[in-house]
């Protein structure tokens, strides 16, 4: 038993409106307004990044954390993104993590007890041999 | 004549083995099922994905509602495997599984996101006709057809615009994947021994990937085009072994797939559909050749709705 056709013209103009959505809306959006993640870029959009973070307790004693041991106090895919980050890894999430540095220090003063202050430092390389580009985030530890 | 199933229209019985593989793959994916097999890209975890766990993380919704999505997404995905409320079920899956996913700010990777969206489709489609516990009744088999093929041939578009950026096309991309390790076996040496196979290679992928879609969708070198994307994914789940991209890719390439004889939805997506004849007379035309071509088109729109 199929269904009459004003219903079977009304599913045929949902599947044209789905079909717009989801082959063009979606991803020409992420396209433009992202970083393609939603466009079907997959693993293209790879690039290798590295994250340093430095702490001071502000009477000049400085220390690195290591991004694993931020990754142990971490949950879900950050756990598995920051882990070896104090090297470089290659994939699509570098460029997210720019996004967020703010929060990730944040995280980064309460994982680091008797820090005043912290500095991150992302360092971003789209080919092996590449230049690379940095991008710091700075957060005074008490300020939050 | 048309050839119809007893449950369903013709040629939905393989855009219903697609739906029935998407939501398999979506319940393989993300609930511990595989877990015992310690596969890469699903992990050892013994919950839901995605479920909480304590740590820092960028979650914006409670604990308690991100496990009711949790469990939303794997009962959509039984409902949508079982064809049971198919349409709700696939729309569940989605919608709960993007916004667990929307709790880390890498959001869900592109396997994940083709099944998600693969499976709100797929319960929109005539692929819940058949093959199914409470099958729907037929609606719009050609434009269910029409629908998937596009969302295939629109996922080798994307894929390969992207990969006309210089550091895809210079070899650089691939052999940052090959040296990390996520490009191995002996056909990855061999493709990317070196800079200029490299090179060689990304320009083919990316060819591949701008060629498949158009060649699907035209009747003519769509079978051509099939064995080539069935090699493809073949050959990629070898080399990069890309989570379940390569075999969610496969179970969708069925909408490709010929299963009731030459009809309506084999035409290219260029060709001109079939007009509706006006009401044959009940005696016999004078013009056989026109009644022929009336006959033919008859017989694609019964196979079309």
């Amino acid at each position: 038993m199929s269904v009459g056709p004003a219903e079977t013209r009304r599913w045929a103009r949902l599947h044209r409106l789905l079909l717009l959505l989801v082959c063009v809306g979606i991803p020409a959006e992420s396209w433009l307004g992202d970083d393609g993640a939603r466009a079907w870029t997959m693993y293209a959009r790879s690039d290798a990044f590295r994250l340093r973070i430095r702490a001071d307790d502000g009477d000049g004693r400085a220390w690195w954390i290591a991004p694993t041991e931020l990754a142990a106090r971490a949950s879900g895919d950050l756990r598995t993104v920051l882990s070896g980050t104090e090297q470089f890894q290659l994939g699509p999430q570098g460029r997210t993590l720019r996004n967020h540095l703010g929060a990730l220090a944040g995280f980064a003063c309460a994982a680091a007890p008797g820090a005043r202050r912290v500095s991150l430092t992302l360092s971003l390389r789209a080919r092996e041999d590449g230049p690379v580009e940095d991008v710091t985030e700075a957060l005074q530890c008490g300020a939050r | 004549m048309s050839r119809r199933t007893p449950d369903g229209p013709p040629d939905a019985r393989l855009l219903a083995v697609s739906r029935i593989a998407i939501a398999v793959l979506v319940l393989a994916r993300t609930t511990p099922l595989l877990a015992p097999l310690h596969l890469s890209s699903v992990g050892d975890s013994t919950t839901l994905l995605g479920w909480p766990e304590p740590g820092f993380s960028f979650a914006f919704l409670p604990a308690w509602l991100v496990e009711l999505l949790c469990v939303t997404r794997t009962l959509g995905a039984l409902a949508l495997a079982l064809g049971a409320g198919a349409a709700p079920g696939g729309l569940a899956v989605a919608v709960s599984g993007y916004l667990v996913e929307a709790q880390s700010v890498f959001g869900p990777p592109a396997t994940l996101q083709l099944l998600y969206q693969s499976a709100a489709l797929l319960g929109l489609t005539d692929a819940t006709t058949t093959l199914a516990l409470r099958p729907t009744p037929p609606r719009s088999i050609r434009t269910s057809r029409l629908l998937l093929r596009a969302f295939v041939a629109s996922v080798y578009g994307w894929a390969g615009l992207f990969k006309l950026r210089p550091v895809w096309q210079d070899g650089s991309t691939l052999e940052a994947l090959h040296h990390a390790g996520a490009l191995s076996g002996p056909l990855a040496r061999v493709l990317l021994a070196s800079h200029a196979s490299s090179v060689a290679t990304a320009v083919t992928v990316a060819l591949v990937e701008l060629g498949l879609g158009p060649c699907l969708l035209w009747g003519r070198t769509r079978r051509y085009a099939l064995v080539l994307a069935y090699g493809f994914h073949a050959g990629l789940q070898l080399i990069a072994s890309p989570d379940f991209l390569g075999f969610a890719m496969m179970a969708l390439l069925l909408a490709f797939v010929r299963d009731g004889g030459s009809d309506a939805t084999e035409r290219g997506p260029f060709e001109r559909p079939c007009r509706l004849a006006p009401a044959r007379p009940s005696s016999v035309s004078v013009d056989s050749s026109r009644a022929v071509r009336r006959e033919s088109c008859g017989a694609s729109l019964l196979r079309s709705h």
